[in-house]
């Protein structure tokens, strides 16, 4: 235990043993996710299932946390499982190495981090998990700016009631511009809204709420939507 | 009637403020508030949010916390003093 020590003390007894045992999945393994893989590995989040069909590039690397130059070109799900591994062996890692479309299966968790960088994605994986009431902690970013907001079943409106759907134009002028703080700082939050649900203190989380992250003029505000 | 329009994100970068004030004499549409905004800026902020009259997808545009896609969307009608919450598409990871 003394691994987890300078965390620990900050739960109850039964509230460590929930992160402990706790399933998460995290859909996109890039700059968001490379964050959000490694905060939950750190903390001893039982089992992390790591979705992305992508490999490693060299662009990735300015805000990719969890990959090296000698990751080029390998599959980004199996590096982070590698990773996980060296950083905390008593976390279970599983790669799924493939791209999200409504054929995809979705493993028994108890919540999931969307960390995708598209739309589609997103609205596919957020159908499926309110069917299944998975959780689904919502992160954003762009240039210099993020949002936060946690979509749970029942005391939620999904991502599809908050964003519009269009269908064409999806994705559509997506700037691949990211200031790397703001995925680092984004992911964070992301993490600790996780880690609420899976220890029970839903009342302190991002619940029709969006957090707006302005790394620029270092403007952070909370917005609630009805 | 008050409206003060909050703008988040790249919309604060393009256009270096945070919030517009505007001030109407009879009920104006979302479309038009965000025409009237974009004039006091000087800047077209609805090529942020819209593409051919419809809002984008990751946009998000909010009356007193209520999402305008739940109503009328860009045709809803404002029609009395109210904190309009705009944000343009935050969609990478």
């Amino acid at each position: 235990m003394e691994r987890y020590s300078r965390h620990r003390n900050l739960y109850s007894e039964s509230q460590f043993a929930l992160i402990r045992k706790a399933r998460v999945l995290v859909a996109g393994a890039g700059g968001l996710g490379s964050t959000v893989i490694q905060l939950l590995a750190r903390l001893g989040v039982g089992t992390i299932y790591i979705y992305d069909y992508a490999n490693v590039d060299l662009p990735d690397l300015n805000r990719q946390i969890l990959y090296e130059e000698n990751d080029i070109g390998k599959s980004k799900t199996l590096c982070a499982a590698s990773k996980i591994s060296a950083i905390n062996k008593e976390v279970k890692a599983i790669a799924l190495p493939k791209k999200i479309d409504i054929n995809i299966s979705i493993p028994n968790v108890d919540v999931v981090f969307d960390c995708l960088d598209n739309f589609e994605a997103r609205f596919i994986l957020d159908d499926i998990l309110y069917k299944n009431q998975i959780p689904f902690i919502h992160g954003g970013i762009n240039k210099y700016y993020a949002q936060v907001t946690s979509i749970v079943p029942g005391l939620s409106k999904t991502l599809s009631e908050l964003f519009p759907i269009n269908s064409n134009d999806v994705d559509r002028n997506m700037s691949k511009d990211i200031f790397p703080p703001v995925a680092t700082f984004a992911a964070s939050i992301q993490v600790s809204e996780g880690i609420k649900f899976i220890t029970k203190q839903k009342d302190k989380m991002l619940i029709n709420k969006v957090m707006m992250i302005d790394l620029l003029t270092n403007n952070f505000e909370i917005v609630d939507f009805k | 009637m008050k409206i003060v329009v909050k703008l988040f994100a790249t919309l604060r970068l393009n256009l270096k403020i945070g919030m517009v004030e505007i001030h109407s004499n009879s009920p104006i549409s979302v479309l038009q508030l965000l025409q009237q905004v974009s004039k006091n800026v000087n800047s077209d902020i609805l090529t942020e949010l819209t593409n051919d009259n419809k809002i984008l997808v990751g946009a998000i545009i909010l009356i007193d916390g209520i999402n305008v896609l739940h109503q009328n969307k860009l045709e809803t009608i404002i029609d009395k003093d109210c904190v309009v919450s705009v944000f343009p598409p935050n969609g990478g990871g």
